[in-house]
């Protein structure tokens, strides 16, 4: 029940008592004395009235304004510009000065003293972050001002484990020849691209876009740097990209083989080097074998393994017992790669129909090469086992260099079983190609092991401004900052609502932080403020552009609701109630005139 | 006294006057120019540009002075005293030339002379100019004086004790420092010194210290990046010290427990000696075959050294003999070169007869020539260079295609080459007798179809082995076209005359066919099948006009075959299939199955590569740390450790260290710790690629999963 609605009803009642009390006095009165008909229902009426009129002086009816247009001029707006526009000009904190704008301090102070506002003009850069949500009710008319040349868009791996293969993606403005190079901490450019020049046709293509990679080295933060380099060999815009190598914690492996061979060695070898806890098997036929101390399979063990990496025969070999157990594990989030290194006995195709593949032997070449990065060295020719895999459902996820699958997975339940018939990866490790070849398993594994790491509880802004809001989420109360300069700045976590365990924190200086909560910690950078400047004003047009598709649907009606003025109620009240007061003291309207 | 020499006197001091004056205005100025020049060129090019400029000035005052001559005293003298009537050159002149007259005026005159007080034709000093030639002067030495330009002279470096007592003791001041380099004697080099802290040198060389300083310190030591230390022996005024480097170090002097110049760091940089360059000019391939009648093999190398050339060697092996009966014999003959000792040319004559080569056999020769590094001597190898007698031709005529079979390759003419003879023939038909000129075509037309049958070969067809190339078969002669489509399908009995008897091929060569072997027929695929076809019957009819003397009529032919064989070339190419090792499938009932004695299961240990960065890892991870508290400063002392057992891991190790004495010295420095990161990010090794766990879902999308799999509406 809000206020008016209460006040409403005590009005309500005030006038029904008060009639009640006229018609009481009009009944129970001696006939002499008993008023006319008409004093009663004027006096009823008069009180009726006063009591509306009230009301509407405390809670006038919003009346219909003519809606008003603003013009907001941000940074970088030029003079010439504001001349074609009409309405109140209003100067944003970022822009300049011109005669006749008033300054404000945010769009919402703006509106707040200037109700009745339906459409923005936005001239300059676009609104500020700060301001975006204040305009997000209203029509905007917004046109963006030429972006600078140079990078327009930068985004790489999220999260970046050593030796792992990561990627750069990006987008550069600008219609000339031009490339881009990628350099490593020391300075060594580790990747290049050029950039065709730009024909008419591509502007809408997705021209300017380049990915480039780098392998990651150790933990630990490496600076690299991207160069945007003109047609002269001039560099035109140098941007840092602050990569940081993250920690991860250890995969823990189950690794089963029907006999030794190198695929296995150099797997095995792979998985110590990489910090994975494995746990290996190998067969050697008769009831010998070489293994690790825990490498037995129970429904125990299962559960504490994230992949088993088996091959054919180990398949074979293994008891129904054991079998159902890895597959209830699979259901339940257990990560399964099958080697197949030779000829499948009918039973384990069945099988492994059963887990939704058809395997068929096939007259196809063996020899196969992998894709190469353009300008890389030579892979050595590669092979694979004969057969064409068929998944209604399944996910190719290594193929050759004509696309021809190597591997596909498909999810069982929680988990993930994929079959993988390249049979001697190891050439790659001999061939001075041992960082692919481990790329190769570690992206294999990071595939298919057990979903096992909470979501990423820490949102990820890769770009962030000194003095730009950054937003973190899953945080618990005792998140905090530390900065640079090794302060530590407690960050306010809003503890219920929809944003509940966010908190935001507007960074002082550039730099690393990081950002720890509990156990969790993340290490962001934050640029200075003119750095990257490309970057910057084209993630501000973004954001302004989507206002513009936010934009509501009758931009052409002229009025809107405002408030109305509660003066002329409460004089027509005072009028009435004066009235009122006049004619119950009068004698006016009595039967009998006394003489 | 007389009037003559009385004139030479004021002569003379006007003239004396006049090279003062020079003297006065050039001096500054050349004085100014020293000072300005010495800044920006070396040493000797200052003595060059300054002698020049003296010998200017000098020509400058020559100049003048040779206008002080005796024209010019009379004219003085005439101009300024009438009272010597213009008279004055009479003076001069021989009295036996003059006449009465003359020689009365000359006496009045004289006299006249003798009579005059001391004139003065001396030039008056033109302070002006020497004002503006002192000003020029002083400016030069002005702006050479704080121009910015940088010194290594060592005087500007003190030691100044910090702290406290920074009030009460005197910095101490570095006044000379040199560095004798003494290398070793095998360089050739002479001992140099100079005078500045840093310097290179080759390595091995023995450095001495000779400084100097203001106020004289207690004791003066040399303090080395690996952690050893060096104390000088005060001398006289200097402090000396020794010591052979055979690797390059930075170090720093400690005077009296302070470090001079805040702690700078100097750098010697030792040179290695490379090992020479070694360059074979012949034999100019690394098998060669040896000729007909060839006595000796030519060798020849030229070498190359930093520092001069030592000993060089050719070494002879001699393998001898053929199967698994070969037999080697080894010798090794001292070359001598001709050439500076920097670089030299060495040539051997390889006399083969006295060497003992025979057929079949090999001489395998290798150079290899050192340097003069003492102790141990650098040597170059060159590559082993063969010089093969072939072996007698070993392959039996089995009629089957001789030419082919013969080990060193047939020279086939190329289709080109038959284009261009046929066209050489045919311009020169008319110089040419008709028997010559059928018997060229006819050798033309061989070897289109020598190249025929090779390319036949392609397609699968019969080899037309054993009648020789150059045996025209009538029937062919006769009529080529029928020939070729009927493929001697009825003349078996010819065949068989030829063919050799006892061989499996000739059986089927006699009776049988080999259109189509499957091997070589599948090689290709049909469309290049089809060019090659369309090529060899081009061919045919080429060779066709060519048999019959009329090349004019077999160029065109030949034209299109060269067209379609070119055609093929660049068609697609062939690739083969690659048939994997197709090992028998393994039958488990019988593996492990012999005797087992002593055979058991056993633990795997899994060890993980040997990886000793570990304290690198570290060290980059507390980097990290320390750019956010400056109170946890990582391990500096256990990263140089690291570095300097580990020389060979950075291309510049002293950068390194000097990078690691940046940031340790400057905790603050967040640029320090950038440049150090860029000199260690080469030395970290790409590790094996760590797999990443995947993340849950959150519960919606787990819930959406669940669904999705149950089948059920999400």
């Amino acid at each position: 029940m809000n206020i008016s609605l209460l006040c409403l009803w005590i009005l309500f009642i005030a006038v029904l008592l008060s009639s009640a009390r006229l018609c009481w006095n009009y009944f129970r009165a001696p006939m002499q004395q008993q008023p006319r008909v008409w004093r009663v229902i004027a006096l009823i009426i008069f009180q009726v009235a006063s009591a509306a009129a009230l009301y509407f002086s405390l809670f006038p009816p919003s009346r219909n304004a003519p809606a008003e247009h603003l013009v907001i001029v941000t940074a970088h707006a030029d003079a010439s510009a504001i001349k074609s526009t009409y309405g109140r000009v209003i100067a944003l904190p970022e822009a300049p000065l011109f005669a006749g704008s008033e300054r404000m301090v945010d769009l919402a102070s703006a509106l707040r003293k200037y109700p009745g506002v339906s459409s923005l003009e936005i001239i300059g850069d676009g609104l500020p972050l700060r301001d975006i949500d204040a305009a997000q009710n209203l029509t905007v008319h917004y046109s963006p001002t030429k972006l600078p040349k140079g990078l327009m868009q930068l985004a790489w791996s999220e999260q970046v484990s050593p030796g792992m293969r990561w990627w750069l993606r990006g987008r550069v403005n600008c219609r000339q020849a031009i490339s881009v190079e990628l350099l490593d901490p020391s300075g060594t450019v580790v990747d290049r691209l050029q950039l065709k020049p730009a024909s008419a046709s591509d502007v809408n293509h997705g021209f300017g876009e380049f990915v480039l990679s780098d392998t990651a080295r150790a933990v630990g933060q490496a600076n690299y740097q991207l160069h945007v380099i003109d047609a002269q060999k001039k560099v035109l815009e140098s941007v840092l990209v602050p990569l940081f190598v993250e920690r991860v914690k250890p995969m823990r492996v189950l690794s089963l083989a029907g006999g030794p061979n190198p695929e296995l060695k150099y797997l095995r070898r792979w998985a110590s080097d990489a910090g994975i806890a494995l746990e290996s098997r190998v067969e050697l036929g008769q009831g010998m074998q070489i293994q690790t101390a825990n490498s037995a399979i129970s429904a125990a063990s299962l559960r504490e393994l994230d992949l088993l990496i088996l091959d054919e025969r180990a398949w074979s070999a293994m008891s129904a017992n054991n079998k159902s157990l890895v597959l209830a594990s699979l259901n339940a989030g257990l990560g399964v790669l099958l080697r197949i290194t030779g000829s499948l006995s009918g039973s384990a195709a069945s099988e492994l129909r059963q887990l939704g593949f058809s395997v068929a032997d096939s007259a196809i070449t063996q020899g196969v090469h992998l894709p190469e990065a353009q300008g890389k060295q030579l892979l050595p020719e590669l092979s694979r086992r004969p057969v064409r895999v068929q998944s209604r459902d399944g996910m190719v996820f290594l193929q050759t260099d004509k696309n021809e699958p190597l591997a596909i997975w498909r999810a069982q339940g929680q988990g993930r079983i994929a079959l993988w018939w390249l049979t001697d990866s190891y050439k790659l490790a001999l061939s001075n190609s041992a960082d692919l070849h481990s790329q190769l398993w570690s992206e294999a594994a990071s595939t298919l092991a057990r979903a096992r790491v909470q979501a990423d509880v820490l949102s990820r802004q890769q770009h962030l401004w000194v003095n730009q809001r950054g937003v973190y989420c899953g945080l618990k109360e005792n998140a905090n900052v530390l900065e640079p300069n090794g302060q530590n700045s407690p960050l306010l976590v809003d503890s219920e609502g929809v944003i509940k365990g966010c908190a935001a924190f507007w960074p002082r200086q550039p730099g690393w932080h990081v950002l720890t909560s509990n156990s969790n910690s993340l290490r962001f950078y934050v640029r200075a403020s003119a750095e990257a400047a490309g970057l910057k004003a084209n993630a501000l047009q973004e954001a302004n552009n989507q206002l513009l598709s936010n934009r509501i649907s009758n931009s052409t009606s002229a009025s809107i609701a405002v408030p109305g003025s509660p003066w002329l109620y409460f004089i027509f009240w005072l009028l009435l109630s004066a009235l009122l007061w006049m004619l119950e003291r009068s004698k006016w309207g009595f039967k009998t005139q006394t003489p | 006294m007389n009037a003559t020499q009385r004139i030479g006197q004021w002569q003379q001091q006007a003239r004396v006057r006049c090279v003062l004056i020079i003297a006065v205005i050039g001096l500054p100025i050349i004085i100014g120019l020293y000072f300005l020049l010495s800044g920006f060129i070396s040493q000797q090019a200052l003595c060059i540009a300054l002698s020049v400029s003296v010998l200017l000035l000098t020509l400058l005052a020559y100049s003048a002075l040779t206008k002080l001559n005796h024209v010019w005293l009379l004219r003085q003298l005439d101009a300024r005293f009438p009272v010597l009537e213009n008279s004055t050159d009479l003076v001069f002149a021989k009295p036996a030339e003059l006449g009465v007259l003359q020689s009365i005026q000359r006496q009045r005159i004289e006299q006249k002379i003798l009579a005059m007080q001391a004139i003065d034709l001396r030039q008056s000093w033109p302070w002006k100019k020497i004002l503006v030639a002192f000003g020029i002067g002083t400016l030069m030495i002005t702006v050479a004086q704080y121009w910015p330009h940088q010194t290594n002279m060592p005087e500007q470096y003190s030691a100044k004790p910090s702290g406290e007592k920074a009030q009460s003791a005197k910095a101490i001041q570095l006044l000379e420092a040199r560095i004798a380099v003494s290398s070793p004697v095998y360089t050739g080099k002479a001992v140099r010194s100079e005078n500045s802290l840093n310097i290179k040198f080759p390595e091995g060389s023995s450095l001495q210290w000779r400084l100097t300083f203001q106020p004289q310190p207690q004791r003066v030591s040399i303090i080395f990046f690996d952690g050893s230390k060096l104390p000088l022996q005060r001398l006289g005024d200097s402090w000396q010290a020794a010591r052979v480097f055979n690797q390059s170090q930075l170090y720093r002097i400690d005077v009296d427990g302070m470090r001079l110049a805040q702690g700078k760091r100097f750098r010697l940089d030792a040179i290695k000696d490379q090992a020479p360059q070694l360059r074979v000019i012949q034999p100019d391939r690394n098998l060669s075959v040896m000729e007909f009648g060839q006595a000796a093999w030519p060798l020849s190398m030229e070498a190359s050294d930093d520092y001069g050339l030592g000993n060089a060697q050719l070494r002879i092996q001699l393998a001898q003999g053929n199967g698994e009966n070969i037999n080697f014999s080894e010798r090794f003959i001292a070359l001598s070169g001709q050439g500076s000792s920097l670089r030299k040319r060495y040539t051997y004559q390889l006399d083969l007869a006295t060497l003992g080569l025979a057929p079949g056999g090999d001489v395998i020769v290798q150079f290899s020539v050192s340097d003069r590094h003492a102790p141990q001597a650098n040597t170059t190898r060159s590559s082993s260079f063969i010089l093969r007698w072939p072996p007698e031709d070993t392959t039996q005529a089995s009629g089957v295609e001789g030419i082919l079979k013969k080990l060193v390759p047939a020279y086939f003419r190329s289709q080109r080459q038959i284009i261009i003879d046929t066209e050489k023939l045919l311009a020169e038909q008319k110089k040419l007798s008709k028997d010559v000129f059928e018997t060229r075509a006819d050798t033309i037309g061989v070897d289109q179809r020598i190249l025929r049958l090779r390319y036949g070969q392609f397609l699968g067809e019969e080899s037309e082995g054993g009648r020789g190339a150059d045996k025209v078969d009538p029937a062919s002669k006769e009529n080529p076209q029928q020939h070729a489509d009927e493929h001697d399908h009825d003349q078996p009995n010819k065949k068989a005359s030829i063919a050799a008897v006892n061989s499996n091929q000739a059986i089927l060569e006699q009776f049988g066919h080999t259109h189509d072997i499957a091997e070589a027929a599948t090689l290709l695929d049909s469309k290049t099948k089809e060019l090659l076809r369309a090529a060899l019957n081009d061919m045919w009819r080429a060779e066709l006009n060519l048999r019959q003397a009329q090349p004019k009529k077999a160029l065109p032919y030949e034209y299109c075959a060269l067209g379609f064989i070119k055609q093929v070339q660049q068609a697609s190419r062939i690739y083969l299939a690659r048939v994997g090792s197709e090992l028998p499938p393994i039958d488990e009932t019988r593996r492990m199955s012999g005797d087992r004695k002593g055979l058991q299961s056993r633990n795997d240990w899994l060890n993980k590569a040997n990886n000793d960065d570990a304290v690198l890892l570290a060290f980059w991870q507390a980097l990290d740390q320390a750019t956010f508290d400056v109170r946890q400063q990582p391990d500096f002392s256990a990263m140089q450790t690291w570095i300097n057992s580990h020389p060979h891991r950075a291309a510049d190790s002293l950068s390194v260290l000097a990078a690691l004495d940046d940031v340790q010295n400057q905790p603050n420095c967040a640029s320090c710790v950038l440049v150090l990161k860029a000199q260690l990010w080469p030395l970290l090794a790409k590790p094996a690629a760590e797999p990443l766990l995947r993340r849950t879902p959150s519960k919606t999308g787990q819930a959406y999963l669940d669904a999705l799999r149950n089948g059920t509406q999400p």
